[in-house]
């Protein structure tokens, strides 16, 4: 879990601004894993994935010189990998737009839903569910429910409020468990 | 006890209440059928996501970390300069997202430097109208008088001007 590497992720980025270019390869080292599972939750591709850990390595490493240490250094990584990651879902559904308005078969159908019910890949459902949810929504529960993290620490990684936060969790929880439950 | 809503069935289940409201679901649960059922699905369908952990091999890593690097060094002082801006932008954005009276201050400030030109130009353009019609004005009165002289010269009276302002302009 990022939330229980602070103190190592902070020593390093230390190091890394006092000029030990190393510090920064030992970094990413100890946060990639992090980084490319929560990526993973919000693409669902691991090639996606893979680039959205890179971008968001290069922009730790820019932005490493101008941290403020006006919160956490995971919180800042959190955030930093949450906007690449929906940088990325943004360009990837314009694309599937435009692809969709010209192969309408290629549309999501209850028959390939079927299709994904029958291989018995529940997981892999949840998972496209959880991509689909509203920003604000997926950015709760996938903080809350595999990264751990508690109420009080999503609202400073979102900024906003601890009610707006519980309100997004619930209502992230409802949909994807009515949306699994009517298929199953 | 009425019965629990969803928002607190949830906290409970990540474990976000107090002890002395934890206690109190507690207790609702032994009395409440209902409420004993809907936790009984919630916490079947959370318990089923699985937190499945996904990696990539060292080789792969590697890979990325060398692509980083690169482009560390590659990127040219206009990159970085845009980048920090960007980066600025980005962190700007996320603040002001959720506090509305710094967004409508930064909104009125916006609005004001991109009004202030146009008011600005409305200004010059009235007054340059006004200059306009009074240099007309001005020359229409000179035209009049210099009209006066040459009628004065030639000693014409008052009812022939008319015809000679006429030949004259």
């Amino acid at each position: 879990m990022l939330k229980n590497k602070e103190e190592d992720i902070k020593r390093l980025a230390d190091n890394f601004l006092n000029g030990d270019d190393g510090a920064f390869s030992e970094l990413a080292r100890l946060i990639h894993s992090d980084i490319l599972n929560i990526s993973y939750r919000y693409l669902t591709n691991m090639e996606d994935a893979k680039d959205a850990l890179q971008l968001s390595l290069l922009k730790i490493h820019e932005g490493l010189k101008y941290f403020r240490n006006t919160s956490k250094f995971s919180t800042w990584i959190f955030r930093i990998t949450i906007n690449t990651s929906l940088d990325f879902l943004r360009k990837r559904r314009s694309i599937f737009n435009l692809n969709s308005r010209y192969k309408s078969e290629e549309k999501f159908t209850s028959a390939s839903l079927k299709e994904e019910i029958d291989s018995k890949d529940k997981q892999a459902l949840i998972r496209k569910e959880i991509s689909s949810l509203p920003a604000r929504q997926k950015n709760a529960f996938i903080l809350r429910h595999y990264e751990d993290l508690s109420i009080e620490e999503i609202s400073n990684t979102m900024g906003c409020s601890q009610s707006a936060v519980k309100t997004h969790l619930k209502r992230a929880v409802r949909t994807l468990q009515k949306k699994v439950e009517v298929v199953l | 006890m009425k019965c629990l809503s969803r928002k607190q069935l949830l906290l409970f289940f990540y474990n976000e209440l107090n002890a002395q409201e934890r206690d109190s679901v507690k207790k609702h649960f032994l009395t409440c059928s209902h409420c004993s059922k809907n936790y009984e699905n919630l916490n079947n369908f959370l318990e089923s996501i699985k937190k499945e952990k996904v990696d990539i091999s060292q080789d792969s890593l590697n890979s990325i970390l060398r692509q980083v690097e690169i482009q560390t060094k590659q990127e040219s002082f206009l990159v970085r300069l845009w980048q920090r801006v960007v980066f600025t932008l980005e962190e700007l954005m996320a603040n002001l997202e959720h506090k509305p009276q710094l967004a409508a201050v930064a909104f009125v400030i916006i609005a004001a430097f991109l009004l202030l030109p146009v008011i600005n130009n409305r200004e010059q353009a009235v007054t340059a109208k006004v200059d306009i019609v009074d240099i007309e004005m001005e020359l229409a009165f000179e035209d009049q008088n210099n009209t006066d002289v040459i009628l004065d010269i030639f000693n014409l009276d008052s009812s022939q001007k008319s015809s000679s302002t006429f030949i004259s302009s």
